[in-house]
Formats: structure tokens, C-alpha cells, sequence
């Protein structure tokens, strides 16, 4: 088990993300640039406002998962979801569709292209629903 | 005297505008828009000359956008119903999504059938679609001007 977030969570991610199938013939042709997940925290657990992690994709595959504790960090990617630590629980817990939460605006696209991501709306909702098959613990409020 | 004719044709500027107080299926679909148009403002000649209105429905989602073509090269996104439509849309949030991801132009319409591959995924898409279009004959041209907004499909 990998608490969420934290650096053995994102790199447990990384493999998951790897081993899904689906995302990596969706992406097969993505060439736009790192990803990066933010968690708004509030300050749960102790943890920095802002949490996240940068993942190095090309080509259906994540060659690096970085963790970062800034968004500042986290902009560094072309293209950056925020949402609070609810909704990326809910995701995680296969309880909210990605894309939904896109559309539904809980998933914010704060940085990149959205013509891009609608493109690659498949691959992006495998990207994310790939943090499902990762064993993970929950902080506590 | 002599008598030039101008050979180039001005193409119309759309001038985009998102009323307020704006919902989120609304700020998505004038950032979407906006974003298009920045990349390539030709997207918006067909929109800059069409007149009425268009409302797309979110059926899932209970939210509703009305799109205002001027007629004069203003075209305005509302949340909401304003008036009434002379084309509807509607559909889950995500299969209105998936217009997206067809041809908006005629020659990506030709790449796009080019293929057996191809041909099934756009006979697959428009099939299973559960969108459903409201529209009189004389309206298709909203709907054409949509599409060549919204589309992100490349060939």
C-alpha cells in the first residue's frame, strides 16, 4: 500500500500507468509534453497546498513519474489537472470518470492546450483511471 | 482609368463572447473555442456569417448553452436557454464531447473516409452516438459553423 500522495505513491503510479494497456495504445501518438495531477490539500495531514506529480509521457509510456510540493513545481509540465483531494480520491476509487470530471469542471485543466486533451480524450482518461490499480492508502482527515 | 478587381477576399473576423454568469459546460466550450480560433482564426469564417441560435443540452450534466450567431461576426456563448433555438443538440456531456473529434472541414471529411480503418470509426461514432440533433434544413448551416469550431480532428 502507497499513501496518496507521496513518492512512493507516484512511482508506484508510473508502473501502473505503464502497465495499462489501453493508455498506451491511446496515446500511442502523444508527443505534446509532461502531465502533471495536482492535489489541492488544505493543508490535509499536514502536507503543502499543493502536491503533485509530473509525469515524463511520449508515445503511450511514462518514462519518469516525478513528485513535486509546489504547483509552481508542477507548471513545469505543458499540461496541468488541479482538483482537491475528494475528487482525486473519488477518481482513484473509480467513483468519478475522469473525463466527467473534466466536463463537470472538478478536474480543472489549468495549464495546456484543451483542443489537445479532447484529442486525446482517451489516453487522458487512461492516463488518470491508471492510479486505480494502484494499492493506495488514504489520509485521514 | 483602370479598373482592378481585388482578388483576395477578406475573410471575417468571429468575435467571441462568453455572457455572464457562466456555468462550467459553458466556460469549457468558449475556452475550447477561443483556444481554436487563437490557432486559427479561418475556423470562425463560417460562424462569422451565420445568423440564429443554437442550444446544446447537456442531458446528464442539466446544463444547457446557447450559442448566439450574430450574423454580423459576433458570436456569443450563454449558459442557459436564451430564445429559441433554431438548431438544438443534444446529448450526455461526453458523447457531445465526442463532436469533437469529428472532421470539421470538408477535405478532413475525405481523409476521414479515406480507409476501411477509418471509414468504420466514423460509421462507429456516428452509430452509436446517443446525440441528437435537432435541426431544419436551413439551420445546417449552424451546425456546420459549430463543427468547424469545435472540431479537433486531425487527419
Amino acid at each position: 500500500m502507497h499513501t496518496f500522495p507521496s513518492e512512493g505513491w507516484t512511482e508506484a503510479y508510473r508502473t501502473a500507468v505503464n502497465n495499462n494497456v489501453a493508455y498506451r495504445e491511446a496515446s500511442r501518438d502523444w508527443d505534446h509534453g509532461d502531465v502533471a495531477l495536482v492535489v489541492e490539500t488544505g493543508g490535509l495531514g499536514g502536507l503543502p497546498p499543493h502536491v503533485g506529480a509530473v509525469l515524463g509521457v511520449a508515445h503511450g509510456h511514462c518514462s519518469q513519474a516525478t513528485y513535486v510540493t509546489s504547483l509552481e513545481a508542477a507548471k513545469a509540465a505543458a499540461f496541468v489537472i488541479v482538483a482537491n483531494y475528494d475528487i482525486w480520491r473519488r477518481v482513484i476509487d473509480g467513483e468519478l470518470d475522469p473525463v466527467d470530471g473534466m466536463l463537470s469542471g472538478e478536474l480543472d485543466l489549468v495549464q495546456g492546450s484543451l483542443p489537445t486533451m479532447i484529442r486525446y480524450v482517451e489516453g487522458s482518461r487512461e492516463l488518470v483511471s491508471s492510479a486505480r490499480q494502484v494499492p493506495t492508502d488514504f489520509v485521514q482527515a | 482609368m483602370i479598373l482592378t478587381r481585388q482578388s483576395a477576399k477578406r475573410r471575417p473576423e468571429l468575435s467571441l463572447a462568453l455572457a455572464q454568469p457562466a456555468g462550467t459546460a459553458a466556460r469549457l466550450l468558449f475556452r475550447l473555442i477561443d483556444e481554436q480560433l487563437k490557432a486559427e482564426p479561418a475556423r470562425g469564417a463560417l460562424a462569422a456569417r451565420a445568423r440564429g441560435r443554437l442550444h446544446m443540452v447537456y442531458t446528464d450534466q442539466g446544463e444547457t448553452i446557447s450559442l448566439s450567431f450574430k450574423g454580423d461576426g459576433r458570436l456569443e456563448v450563454a449558459s442557459g436557454f436564451v430564445g429559441l433555438p433554431d438548431a438544438s443538440i443534444l446529448g450526455p456531456g461526453q458523447a457531445v464531447l465526442r463532436l469533437c473529434q469529428l472532421p470539421g472541414r470538408g477535405r478532413d471529411l475525405i481523409s476521414a473516409v479515406r480507409t476501411p480503418d477509418r471509414r468504420r470509426t466514423l460509421m462507429r461514432t456516428l452509430r452509436e452516438s446517443p446525440v441528437h440533433v435537432h435541426s431544419p434544413v436551413r439551420s445546417y448551416g449552424l451546425l456546420l459553423a459549430l463543427q468547424r469550431l469545435i472540431s479537433v480532428y486531425q487527419a
